[in-house]
């Protein structure tokens, strides 16, 4: 029997530690079968100015209400932007869980995690949910917990890179330091990275790119699922640390050459 | 009258009044959509009493797909 409690973020219970991102489907009910048949519980949107010249669908209404809806800034450059947009999303659906994305840089799209911890600060005042997409780093993941994040997010690899896990040991450092959930976003490729997170300890990972541009996105997203799993129960195992040194998995004395 | 819809200057005749209406013509369904006047969020029920003017900058957002 699996011992695996759900993972807790502002009351609410995540039982799929696999976090789906919503961009870059073909289709928005291909996204929706994802979401539904791998039981995703979090998932994130962004938002942007409504093309009034072309017919655009509601991507909410693919969506189904039992699942979290996270709403990212992306497109804020700075603190100020963010806030604006996560006050938006608020009015607009209700929503209050943000993933605070501050980007002003275009070529690596790197998280400006000083204008980030400053958006984390007002809108965990004004009771969001605040989950910060950050660079790796011990001093600004002490900064937004002390100023009210639910969970950080820090990065594997350069977004839609689809690189892993190249941010590995600054990662490891926010889960021993930091008592916040920690959800690993950006850069997971492959399901084996996503299990490699969990397995040092993440509590859940996000991807999008890989699953959404995948030739079969509903097979991507049951994989990465079952990955995300599979690292969590070896997280919760313990397992025997691997060493350079032969050990046998039989008993070596007892049988046939005894004298 | 010259309004500024999403940064780009739009003409509307005089007889859309208010920013319900606007939205209306605009939009048609308007589920999951908000508003921006002149950088303020406007509540759902406020948009019947608001009352555009010249000059006024309007922003329409809705949620799209994003990681």
């Amino acid at each position: 029997m699996q011992n695996n409690p759900p993972l807790e973020i502002a009351g609410k219970k995540i039982k799929n530690r696999f976090f789906l991102g919503t961009g870059k489907f073909g289709s928005k009910s291909e996204m929706m079968k994802c979401i539904s048949e791998s039981e995703i519980d979090v998932v994130t949107v962004a938002m942007r100015r409504v093309d009034a010249d072309a017919e655009s669908e509601n991507i909410l209404e693919f969506i189904p209400d039992d699942v979290i809806l996270m709403v990212n800034t992306s497109g804020a450059r700075n603190a100020e932007e963010a806030i604006r947009i996560a006050r938006l999303a608020r009015e607009a659906a209700g929503v209050d869980w943000i993933k605070i994305e501050v980007i002003n840089d275009s070529k690596y799209l790197l998280p400006d995690n000083r204008e980030t911890a400053e958006a984390v600060r007002v809108l965990a005042a004004e009771g969001f949910v605040v989950l910060p997409y950050m660079t790796p780093d011990l001093y600004a993941a002490r900064e937004m917990e002390e100023a009210g994040a639910a969970a950080l997010m820090p990065l594997g690899s350069l977004i839609g890179s689809g690189e892993g896990l190249q941010a590995k040991k600054f990662i490891e450092i926010l889960i021993k330091e930091s008592s916040l959930p920690i959800v690993v976003d950006a850069g997971i490729g492959r399901p084996s990275q996503a299990a490699e997170a969990m397995e040092m300890g993440a509590s859940a990972v996000l991807a999008n790119t890989a699953v959404a541009l995948a030739d079969d996105p509903g097979n991507a997203t049951m994989a990465f699922s079952l990955a995300v799993k599979a690292g969590r129960l070896a997280w919760l195992g313990n397992m025997a640390e691997p060493g350079n040194i032969a050990s046998a998995s039989s008993p070596l004395t007892g049988f046939l050459f005894e004298e | 009258m010259k309004i500024f819809l999403n940064g780009k200057e739009k003409i509307i005749s005089n007889k859309i009044s208010s920013l319900n209406d606007f939205v209306n013509i605009i939009l048609g369904k308007e589920k999951g959509k908000i508003i921006e006047l002149n950088g303020k969020v406007v509540k759902k029920g406020e948009r019947e009493s608001i009352f555009l003017k010249d000059g006024d900058r309007i922003e329409l957002i809705q949620f799209m797909g994003g990681g």
